[in-house]
């Protein structure tokens, strides 16, 4: 951005502009943690934490962020000097872990059963009072609509208690948008979107304003990755499993395909490979794989994947290298961006073409409250809010532009 | 004292303002689908109508169900959300307390009362009251055919009451009808929950009260994988 916007403060009245997260808390069983002793977190009845509230308190917009759209259940408190007040985030993972996937009927019960709890809490941690906030955000869709709807209206209700703007935020660009709050990138960039619900290139032009270079004709890269875990009788989440097991596994090992690496276009496919990976399974001995076999069938899964997308990335690079502004950042946002093994992968494709290679810190790559909230700031700062109408939205592409993907479904 | 009280978990959601006991404004809305979307401004415009501010209420109230699981949860987070921002309690009332407290007390007088409630699958929920209203046990199920004696058996249980001249009022009647022929003077009445008589239940509940969560009476759907115990239900998994 070159211009200063109207909501800017004076740069001597400014906290300081670093990435800080003041309080991360996350949690891997239905019950969550309050943040650790020493992290600066403090009950509802002490004083002020020390690097809690700016000074610039009254200057600087603050922007509640609820996230209800799939498991995990998120609070945060986000301010525009890019730092984060507070992140609650309760996993629901243990609930739905016997089932081997999300069950939409028990993520909705239970975001409807903890969401008032871990906003009071986010709010006490950042030292926050509904009278410091400036706007109320919530995920308005894509994602499984039962928990959507829980996100919407509490959001809605707090912000017409309060007298505030309500924003209903494509979760697909909280995702997107999490760089900004990172590491401050500007407009425009080349984002990665990879998840468990989809696998798309994007040109990210402006707050709202996306072009679709690619998207999955089958599974997301995330769906790829649970299916190959469970495969290899890993259990779920399949992600982070599996690139546990990959550690120390010889990725060339297993011949894999690298379904449309070469091909022209920035599509992707997964299915190909989930159906490989079945092959190599069933050509080894029955029973359960032994851990060598394991840990090289997930390294060379990841190897494999890891190769698609950088082939895709590439492609997308080349698509977009003479465009003006440049692209100077290959960004890549989702559950995905997590994976170490791809990160250090796409940084190389980045610098091979000299641009840089950007992704949020692992704890902001899966679905959070503080990326909600800020793409709410983003939004609230042009002077974008939603209506009390606002309708809850299973799907919501981000470039409504874009042909849909008729094997991908909603990932499209 | 100043209530606002929501319902959405029938077939027909309403919002109600009582002032000292007194209905001061309401709205109805009698589709099963939009509650997300008109919700807020259905409280909008009863607060406008009353004029009060929000800041004004007192308690909130809301319909805990049984009923559409949609719904239920749209006005459950809706009511806990206007609560956290207000600081003022909220008060969860039953589908069966609003429906057996709405009947005309001249109408059910000397009757038991069955509060009955589409399920939005075969068989509806029930729950039965003596005639002072006080339950007569736990809400539950019917089952197609068993009707008959499950009523007797529930209207008839500690305290003594008889199904023979009982009232039933709610969404789920029409359902009974073939089960209800034989029972003598038996007085029925369809009706649908009403937000103002959930105000009325709020304003003489103790505080402070627990939060509300929607009285669901059915276990998710879903089927545990092969191999697990307990995969006898059916539905869906997302991964």
């Amino acid at each position: 951005m070159t211009e200063v916007p109207h909501w800017a403060v004076p740069s001597s009245r400014r906290a300081r502009p670093v990435f800080d997260i003041l309080f991360l808390v996350r949690s891997r069983s239905s019950d969550y943690i309050s943040a650790p002793e020493g992290s600066g977190a403090r009950g509802p009845d002490t004083g002020m934490p020390e690097t809690g509230m700016p000074e610039t308190e009254s200057l600087s917009m603050i922007v509640l962020g609820l996230e209800t759209s799939c498991d995990e259940t998120a609070a945060a408190l986000v301010d525009e000097q890019r730092r984060i007040l507070a992140n609650v985030v309760l996993s629901q993972l243990a609930d739905h872990r016997p089932y081997g996937g999300v069950v939409p009927e028990i993520a909705a019960r239970a975001h409807l059963a903890h969401l008032d709890r871990l906003i009071r809490e986010a709010m006490d941690q950042a030292g926050v009072g509904f009278d410091d906030i400036d706007g109320v955000a919530a995920t308005g869709g894509p994602g499984l609509i039962g928990g959507v709807i829980v996100g919407v209206m509490t959001a809605k209700a707090i912000a017409m208690a309060r007298h505030l703007p309500f924003v209903a935020v494509n979760h697909l660009e909280a995702h997107a948008l999490t760089v900004r709050l990172t590491d401050d990138i500007a407009f425009p960039f080349l984002l990665l979107l990879a998840s468990g619900g989809h696998c798309q290139l994007l040109m990210v032009d402006g707050v709202g304003q996306y072009r679709r270079l690619g998207t999955t004709i089958d599974d997301a890269v995330g769906e790829a990755f649970d299916k190959a875990a469970k495969l290899m009788g890993l259990g779920y989440p399949g992600g982070p499993l599996l690139e546990r097991a990959a550690a120390g596994g010889d990725p060339t090992r297993f011949d894999l395909p690298r379904p449309m690496k070469g091909r022209p276009g920035c599509d992707f496919s997964f299915s190909g490979l989930k159906t490989a990976v079945r092959h190599r399974v069933a050509d080894l001995p029955e029973g359960a794989l032994h851990p060598r076999d394991r840990a090289d069938l997930a390294a060379s899964f990841q190897a494999a994947v890891a190769d698609t997308l950088a082939d895709r990335c590439h492609r997308a690079i080349l698509a977009v290298q003479a465009e003006s502004p440049p692209v100077r950042n290959l960004v890549i946002a989702g559950g995905v961006a997590a994976n170490h093994t791809l990160r250090d992968r796409l940084t190389r494709v980045a610098v091979e073409h000299g641009m840089e290679f950007v992704a949020p810190p692992p704890a902001l790559c899966t679905d959070n409250g503080a990326m909600v909230a800020w793409a709410g700031l983003e939004h609230l700062r042009l002077g974008h809010q939603a209506g009390f109408d606002f309708a809850p939205r299973p799907r919501w592409p981000l470039d409504p532009a874009a042909a849909p993907a008729r094997g991908a479904g909603v990932k499209a | 004292m100043k209530i606002l009280a929501l319902d959405a978990a029938g077939a027909v959601s309403s919002v109600a303002l009582t002032i000292d006991g007194r209905l001061a404004a309401r709205r109805d809305y009698d589709r099963a689908r939009g509650q997300a979307e008109i919700l807020i401004p259905l409280i909008e415009a009863v607060l406008a109508e009353a004029g009060c501010a929000i800041d004004a209420i007192d308690r909130f109230a809301v319909g805990i169900g049984p009923g559409g699981f949609t719904g239920l949860r749209i006005a459950i987070a809706t009511a806990r959300g206007l609560a956290l921002a207000t600081g003022r309690p909220l008060i969860g009332i039953s589908g069966f307390e609003a429906l057996a407290h709405g009947l005309d007390p001249a109408i059910r007088r000397n009757r038991t009362v069955v509060a009955v409630i589409d399920s939005q699958r075969a068989d509806p929920y029930l729950q039965g009251f003596d005639a002072d209203l006080v339950p007569l046990g736990a809400p539950i199920t019917a089952t197609a055919g068993s009707l008959p004696a499950l009523l007797i058996r529930h209207a008839t249980g500690p305290a003594g009451a008889d199904l023979v001249g009982a009232i039933l009022v709610g969404d789920g009647i029409d359902r009974l009808r073939a089960d209800l022929a034989g029972i003598p003077d038996l007085v029925l009445r369809p009706a649908a929950v009403d937000a103002a008589v959930i105000a009325g239940r709020a304003e003489c509940r103790p505080l402070p009260a627990p939060l509300p969560s929607p009285l669901y009476l059915r276990p998710p759907d879903v089927t545990l994988p092969a191999g697990q115990p307990d995969a006898d239900r059916s539905g869906q998994v997302v991964s």
